[in-house]
């Protein structure tokens, strides 16, 4: 495994452990433990992590294209989440989006964790593959 | 259809589409669970929902308590009856340790991992392919 598919799996997994307490802290709100802006602080710095470090990591990590999307859907599920809770003003049937999506982040971080750790490696085949052809050989006699 | 039923069995099949089921109406309740925080929908309708499809959890481990099903995916409709049992519990108990409020969202998650997996296990089941490990 090379150092940036490391670093890939080790952020993927960061993330999901996040989107765990996250969702603790959203838990603890919902029941008055604690007040919301826990929850609301932490999610800022949790959001920023798919667009600003994961999604650069999956295109310098050999991943699979299947794993690159999973990322790219990430980002964009994380980028909608705060928006969704900011909708709760003008449309607060939008907001109710908020946990819907809070899982499907979930669900997208474990199967991007999974995937950084079981892709497998890049291979020379791969990389052929994604490479410009090659100009055939000259067939004339 | 009826013969493709037929082959895979009915159980399975209806194993298959009680997991996913279950599945739709965890993102329902969660949707719910939305309505109260953000739209101030009455918090009974999540209450009164999780009564309603709680059924379908202790149904689908009847339903995979047949031969043709595997013993894992039988397992992990017991630890979705568990998780649901656990699930209806925690909120009352958050008058004593308050933390179990965090917890109730946590097992939720927990729930809604599960009963994917348990869907996707029994469908791949009904097509006939070994589910892969997960």
């Amino acid at each position: 495994m090379t150092g940036e598919r490391r670093a890939f799996a080790l952020v993927a997994w960061v993330f999901l452990g996040g989107v765990i307490l996250q969702v603790f802290l959203a838990g603890l709100g919902a029941f008055k433990v604690t007040d919301w802006t826990t929850h609301a602080g932490f999610g800022w710095l949790l959001g920023s992590l798919p667009l600003f470090v994961l999604l650069p990591l999956s295109l310098v990590a050999g991943v699979t294209t299947r794993t690159r999307w999973l990322t790219v859907a990430l980002v964009i599920s994380a980028a909608l989440q705060p928006e969704l809770a900011h909708a709760r003003t003008q449309t607060p049937v939008v907001a109710a989006f908020h946990p819907v999506n809070a899982v499907l982040i979930f669900w997208l971080a474990w199967s991007v964790a999974r995937a950084a750790l079981r892709d497998p490696p890049r291979t020379a085949t791969e990389a052929t593959q994604t490479a410009p052809p090659t100009p055939l050989p000259d067939t004339k006699p | 259809m009826a013969r493709a039923i037929r082959d895979a069995g009915l159980v399975r099949v209806l194993l298959a589409v009680g997991a996913w089921l279950f599945v739709a109406c965890v993102l329902i309740q969660i949707f719910l669970v939305g309505l109260d925080l953000f739209a101030k929908v009455d918090a009974s309708f999540h209450r009164d929902f999780a009564y309603i499809f709680g059924w379908l959890a202790p149904a689908l481990v009847l339903l995979s308590r047949t031969r043709d099903v595997s013993r894992r995916t039988q397992l992990l409709a017991l630890v979705l009856l568990l998780l649901f049992a656990i699930q209806t519990l925690l909120p009352s108990l958050r008058q004593q340790v308050p933390v179990f409020g965090g917890l109730h969202t946590l097992n939720a998650l927990a729930i809604f991992g599960v009963a994917v997996t348990l869907a996707r296990r029994a469908t791949m089941e009904v097509r006939g392919s070994p589910p892969a490990a997960t």
